[in-house]
């Protein structure tokens, strides 16, 4: 077998021509295409370092944060039982009153000034010790606290039978659906605060996120007109959903219980002085 | 970038090939020494060296280093390197083969596709002995008079600057004007990708003839397809 049984001679040249173009195009697209790859890798690789750095710096703010939990856990808890103590010796003791006998016990460990406290045990003081109402606050887990909330609502507002004519029945019945509709949107954009506010400061305390929801979402119903037995339905037995996984939040439960007994008694009686 | 994928990567080369080249028909072979392992790759490799040696042991041949030779090497290869070239030597004064050199040989192989490959370094002087077997049964099959040089034998050749176009293709023998490549395969086909291999080296050939102003041998691949059918299928 001779190369004439293989091709045409002739067009040798112009093959040859072609094979070596193909080749300096494949060649140069390789060449690109590791040049690509070269500069993907580094990209990879920078970013790789990147997160790296990142996640470096996260665990260094974790490890802080743990230890100034750490190193707060017992002023902490020292001045909750200062608290919890103040309220057993005096259970009509005022928010401030209660506040004040906590930050003076705070203040045995700590150079009193506001902005170096830590900034969980400063929102934890924000949380438990609250210039609203504490029921307001103690609410967590979104979705639970909102079905909570239009249970509520639905008691309170329309379990009793209606009266009226059919018509009313039904205008009645399509204004209570709207407003659980209004409700419900209420809930989710306030989750998504809650969500928006949890990215942008990870090291929020759940408790204070709940506050923030909370408020939210009250707003959100006083904007709609929300019938005032709901935005004020203050579902305490909702408080048993608010679960942390730390001793020290654990803890902020139980006082917060504490302070809301105390408070809820407080409001049977008179006002004294000192109460905001 | 190898000749190969080149050839695996550009549809217009293997276009070029099918418009421009007819290909041969081979009747199909049997398989005549059944592989014993799964290292079709390896094997392959190691029996280019020892055809090679059994080339240069029965002729006057010029030869480039072995691939496996070159660049630069740990200690162990090293070793494996310098005790197959004193086992060749001995081959090629008594052309007595024994599994030493056909096991140096498979230790060239993993060295040289390491080399060619980058990869499998952790295989390195690793001998299965069932390539042993399987090498020994082909190296039997070796019809050295189909290897007979008139005028000139080259073993592993390359294309001087043409090769450097693909990153340095190195074919496996040319004798006189045949180009040959040595596949040992266990089927019984003749593969479209090894005519467009052959079809590269020979235009491979071309351009460096071209580059070096001397003249493009007519008669080249002649005997290629014939060793490739009749000898290793």
């Amino acid at each position: 077998m001779n190369v004439d049984d293989l091709i045409d001679e002739s067009k040798l040249p112009s093959i040859v021509s072609a094979f070596r173009d193909l080749l300096l195009v494949y060649t140069t697209k390789k060449l690109t295409a590791d040049e690509e790859a070269k500069k993907k890798a580094i990209l990879k690789n920078k970013r790789k370092i990147q997160l790296k750095k990142e996640d470096e710096l996260n665990e260094i703010r974790v490890m802080e944060w743990k230890r100034s939990e750490l190193e707060w856990i017992v002023p902490w808890n020292t001045a909750k039982m200062a608290g919890i103590n103040a309220i057993r010796g005096n259970q009509s003791i005022s928010r401030v009153g209660l506040t004040k006998v906590i930050i003076k016990k705070i203040n045995e460990f700590y150079v009193p000034e506001r902005d170096s406290l830590p900034s969980w045990l400063y929102n934890e003081l924000l949380f438990t010790f609250p210039r609203k109402t504490p029921s307001e606050l103690l609410y967590k887990k979104s979705d639970r606290i909102a079905v909570t909330i239009l249970a509520q609502h639905k008691k309170n507002e329309f379990s009793t039978p209606e009266k009226g004519s059919s018509k009313e029945k039904r205008k009645q019945s399509l204004a209570r659906r709207k407003l659980s509709e209004q409700i419900t949107d209420c809930w989710q954009v306030a989750k998504m605060t809650g969500k928006h506010i949890k990215k942008t400061n990870p090291f929020l305390t759940e408790a204070v996120l709940a506050k923030f929801i909370f408020e939210d979402v009250k707003n959100l119903l006083v904007q709609i007109n929300c019938p005032q037995s709901v935005t004020e339905s203050t579902p305490i037995d909702v408080l048993g959903l608010w679960r942390s996984p730390s001793l020290l939040e654990a803890e902020s439960v139980r006082l917060s219980k504490l302070i809301i007994v105390a408070f809820n008694r407080r409001q049977t009686r008179k006002k004294l002085p000192g109460d905001s | 970038m190898s000749l190969t994928s080149f050839i695996k990567g550009s549809k217009e080369y293997r276009d070029l090939v099918r418009e421009n080249f007819v290909k041969p028909k081979f009747n199909a072979g049997t398989l005549i020494a059944e592989p014993k392992t799964s290292n079709y790759g390896l094997v392959g490799t190691a029996f280019d060296y020892l055809l090679r040696f059994r080339i240069e042991q029965e002729n006057k041949c010029e030869s480039t280093p072995w691939i496996a030779s070159m660049l630069e090497h740990s200690p162990s290869e090293e070793k494996i390197i310098s005790e197959a070239r004193l086992l060749f030597d001995l081959y090629l004064k008594t052309g007595k083969m024994d599994n030493a050199l056909i096991e140096s040989a498979i230790k060239l192989a993993t060295i040289d596709n390491v080399i060619r490959s980058g990869q499998g370094s952790d295989q390195i002087g690793i001998v299965d002995p069932l390539d042993l077997v399987d090498l020994s049964n082909l190296y039997k099959l070796i019809d050295a008079d189909k290897f007979k040089p008139k005028q000139s034998c080259y073993l592993n050749p390359t294309f001087g600057m043409a090769s450097e176009l693909v990153n340095g293709a190195d074919a496996d023998v040319i004798i006189d004007d045949a180009l040959i490549d040595i596949k040992t395969t266990i089927k019984a086909n003749f593969e479209r990708s090894y005519f467009e291999q052959l079809i590269g080296y020979f235009l491979l050939h071309i351009i460096d003839c071209e580059h070096r102003n001397v003249d493009v041998p007519s008669e080249s691949l002649v005997s290629t397809f014939l060793v490739t059918a009749v000898c290793f299928l």
